[in-house]
């Protein structure tokens, strides 16, 4: 009994230890829900830029609103501590939606494709987000 | 350096283990034949290669790709042709 209290005591100051290395290095990221659910809203605007692209007009309409959502969510990102790694990666997102926005014309497979990496950006940073390290 | 060289070099990086570095490798030659094709301009190909080395500065920071290294190489390769 002695030797589970010492093994669980030893595992809980181990536990402890490497949280506050993590929050010493900027590693710590404690779970947002408001963030959450913006993550997995801009990845649900991301997934529908591949098909929007089919249309110059309506997919234009949608780097433009979608590129709205992510602005939102780098500004919401930014604003909470330890959030380097999730900033980082938003801001990235933002410049190419932006750079799409700005484009006189795509061709159909740049859209495509640059909605592909926006997408694949977009899962990456909804992943990191949903991770609980509190 | 040749679009024939470029993917000459490439190719192989496919059949990669490491899945993320196949896919990029796939990434490479999709978008250096749709550049050969006329399919994209230059400067599309150009913002399309930042996109890969965006994705690659993202998985370093989330750890999550071990080969680094191998998919700079396709990005420098693929400079080369623009």
């Amino acid at each position: 009994m002695i030797r589970i209290a010492l093994a669980a005591a030893a595992i809980s100051g181990l536990t402890a230890c490497s949280t506050l290395v993590d929050g010493m290095l900027g590693r710590y990221h404690a779970y947002d829900a408001v963030e959450y659910a913006q993550t997995v809203d801009l990845l649900r605007q991301s997934r529908l830029l591949v098909p929007a692209c089919a249309d110059p007009v309506v997919a234009k309409q949608h780097f433009q609103s979608t590129l709205q959502t992510a602005e939102s969510l780098q500004l919401y990102l930014e604003g909470r501590p330890h959030n380097q790694k999730l900033v980082e990666i938003a801001v990235k997102i933002t410049g190419m939606l932006r750079d799409s926005v700005q484009r006189d014309s795509m061709s159909r497979f740049f859209c495509q494709e640059r909605a592909r990496n926006i997408t694949q950006a977009t899962e990456l940073l909804r992943r990191i987000s949903g991770e609980k390290t509190s | 350096m040749t679009f024939d060289e470029l993917i000459a070099e490439i190719e192989p990086i496919t059949g990669h283990d490491h899945e993320a570095i196949a896919q990029f490798a796939q990434r490479a030659i999709s978008y250096s034949r749709a550049l050969e094709s006329g399919e994209i301009t230059p400067d599309e190909y150009r913002s399309l290669l930042a996109d890969i080395q965006d994705l690659k500065g993202m998985a370093e920071v989330d750890r999550d790709i071990q080969h680094i290294r191998t998919i700079q190489e396709c990005v420098t390769l693929m400079s080369s042709l623009v």
